[in-house]
């Protein structure tokens, strides 16, 4: 009788296995160290993520199962496989390679006012626009594993910064970027902050437990490029090195994260303020120089589009391209 | 009945053992079979034509993919280990090329032949390397302290300029006074012999924008303001300027009887700059005067039989208030009883 439960038991077992097949086959070479495929049937109830959490073991990394198969949302009952790392770390095909555009705002308001300041409609049209068109939003962390050949991005990634740290960020830009499952980047220059139209340090401190990136643009929002008429050399030097430290650690006693990117206040760079920033620990900078970045392009001269209050949606189009053309046969 | 149920038990796990994943029931497992299949000839086909086309890495990941599917297949298993093999053979033939660039100076060249060697192989492990710290421009050099030297001697060879020795104290976390020991290497870093200057000359601008605020050419004002403010939006003096242009100009404007023209001007200064909020009060009463004044004088018109005068007057409310209704349906009412005048005569 035993035998019989036995049996039942062990067929039952085969029987489910075949509603939920699966096949993994590790295959590595010393040009594919580690690379692995996954073949997986879906079953009711999975999705990208829940694939990507159980596979990959990170939910955020479903895009490279959507990637590989060409697929947006999972339907139950069909095969796909899951590989366990893209190779392609620099977006790099026969005909170009992946460029990450980044694109940088300043203050926002009800109804746009100036140049520099985006409305609220125009800066939820243009979020709209990049979630139905399929961009994703990526960290500061992940672009810059990009830069440095680290690890693949989404093809359509775009990087979010928000320059100075005025209020408007808080009350009308991330309420957006929230509804939209957007994150980015703030570079704050330390000595706004606080002021009447300018975030608290309480605020910063909750942006950045909602995941958003907390950086240095400086402490007086100084042109960093340029030595002052009235100032020796030296006390450029002693300057710079203030500008450059002070929010670094302003940002590790007031928000407690590791503040190791910059944006050039007006963009401005020149080859000491780099060394200077490399000598503090800055793993890179940003620049107002327009267009979009592929994965060698110089860490610390980063491109950057500005928006502009008065730009159209096409305006805004211009500033995502995703792809660089350059024959590579 | 035991030696019946114990060979049941032992051919099932015979042929489990045997076929393996196939040994499931076949009703159950046919349409993954043959889904199965079917991806894996698309797999394959896919992997062919990126092959033709010369994607060898892409084609690589779809070979492997197919093998993923069956992979005791041992077609799909040789297929992979054939093109990884000429896989690395291509990237190391493009790296060599972009080296014999890179020697010549020919940078952009060696560039293309890095990144065509990590599109074959992206595992390569020098083409990064080249890419990212070889080709891009550098902003400090190393230097090797040599026997006797001073951080002013250092400065005086490298910058032509001995104070620049306080520099690379700073830059090396070394007192300027102490001597730098022999071996040890330096920081130096390379100064351009431009220094950037600003799109905008903002002291220049800032006064000259001052000069035409005094002469009272507000319209300068602005556009130069405008101008600072694009680049340097948080420049005090530039919004102070702005907003007190936009705050003369305004009164200029309603000084001239241009009361919409005057409250358009006043709404693009900031609205908690001191003297607008008054401002832009007194423009709003003297428009709401102006066109109470417009709608009675219709309406006296109207009743004179002067019906066309009092549609042009209503016509003025309309332009001040877009939104007075009853000059709305007075301009209907008004303008049907004219086409009706004309018909009858």
């Amino acid at each position: 009788m035993r035998k019989v439960i036995f049996f039942q038991i062990f067929l039952l077992c085969l029987i489910s296995e075949a509603s939920y097949a699966e096949f993994n086959t590790h295959l590595t070479s010393k040009n594919m160290p580690g690379a692995e495929f996954v073949a997986v049937k879906t079953k009711p109830g999975d999705t990208l993520s829940s694939l990507s959490a159980r596979y990959l073991n990170d939910p955020k990394k479903a895009w490279i199962i959507a990637e590989f198969n060409d697929i947006e949302t999972v339907t139950p009952d069909r095969i796909l496989i899951i590989p366990s790392q893209l190779n392609n770390r620099g977006g790099i095909f026969l005909n170009g390679c992946q460029t990450v555009p980044v694109l940088a705002y300043h203050q926002f308001s009800k109804k746009s006012t100036s140049r520099m300041t985006v409305a609220e409609a125009t800066f939820e049209a243009q979020m709209k626009y990049l979630k139905e068109n399929g961009y994703r939003s990526i960290t500061l962390d992940q672009f810059f594993d990009f830069l440095n050949y680290k690890n693949p991005i989404p093809k359509k990634s775009v990087l979010i910064t928000i320059d100075d740290g005025w209020k408007s960020t808080y009350d009308i830009a991330v309420p957006i970027l929230k509804k939209y499952s957007f994150s980015a980047t703030l570079f704050i220059y330390s000595d706004f902050i606080g002021g009447q139209k300018a975030l608290s340090w309480d605020q910063i401190r909750q942006l950045a437990e909602m995941g958003f990136d907390i950086q240095s643009q400086s402490k007086t929002h100084r042109n960093l490029a340029e030595q002052k008429k009235d100032e020796s050399f030296n006390d450029y030097i002693a300057n710079l090195e203030k500008e450059i430290l002070h929010p670094q650690v302003l940002i590790k006693k007031k928000v407690g994260r590791d503040c190791r990117y910059l944006a050039y206040p007006y963009g401005s760079t020149n080859s000491l303020v780099r060394a200077m920033l490399k000598k503090h620990g800055y793993l890179g900078a940003f620049t107002v120089h327009r267009g979009s970045n592929p994965f060698f392009v110089n860490n610390y001269m980063v491109h950057r589009s500005t928006i502009y209050g008065d730009y159209d949606i096409d305006q805004f189009r211009k500033n995502l391209s995703v792809f660089k053309k350059i024959d590579l046969k | 009945m035991k030696p019946f149920f114990t060979t049941i038990f032992l051919i099932w796990v015979v042929l489990c053992l045997f076929t393996g994943c196939a040994g499931l029931p076949t009703s159950i497992r046919k349409p993954f079979i043959k889904k199965e299949t079917a991806l894996m000839e698309q797999y394959q086909n896919k992997a062919m034509a990126l092959e033709q086309q010369g994607d060898l890495q892409t084609a690589l990941s779809y070979w492997q993919a197919a093998h993923c599917l069956n992979p005791k297949d041992v077609k799909f298993s040789n297929k992979i280990i054939s093109l990884t093999d000429t896989i690395e053979k291509k990237a190391e033939e493009h790296f060599q090329k972009g080296m014999v660039y890179y020697r010549k100076k020919h940078f952009r060249n060696a560039r293309r032949e890095f990144l065509t060697t990590l599109r074959f192989n992206p595992n390569h492990q020098k083409a990064p390397v080249y890419l990212k710290t070889k080709l891009i421009r550098k902003n400090s050099t190393p230097y090797t302290v040599q026997k006797g030297d001073t951080l002013n001697g250092i400065a005086l060879r490298f910058y032509k300029d001995p104070d620049k020795g306080l520099m690379i104290a700073r830059f090396n976390d070394i007192h300027p006074t102490e001597v730098p020991v022999s071996g040890t290497t330096l920081i130096l870093p390379i100064l351009e012999t431009t220094i950037a200057r600003p799109a905008v000359n903002i002291e220049d601008e800032l006064s000259q924008a001052k000069t035409c605020f005094k002469a009272k050419n507000y319209e300068t004002v602005l556009t130069i303001t405008k101008r600072i403010l694009e680049y340097d939006s948080l420049n005090p003096d530039a919004a102070e300027l702005r907003n007190a242009g936009y705050l003369e100009m305004g009164k200029v404007l309603f000084k001239q009887g241009k009361l919409l023209d005057s409250l358009i001007v006043l709404k693009n200064a900031d609205p908690d700059y001191q003297g607008i909020d008054d401002e832009i009060r007194k423009v709003g009463t003297a428009i709401k005067i102006r066109v109470k004044n417009h709608y009675r004088k219709g309406i006296r018109l109207y009743l004179k039989e002067d019906l066309e005068s009092a549609v042009k007057e209503w016509e003025k409310v309309l332009a001040l208030d877009p939104d007075h209704r009853d000059a709305k349906n007075n301009i209907e009412k008004t303008t049907r009883i004219l086409k009706n005048i004309e018909t009858f005569n």
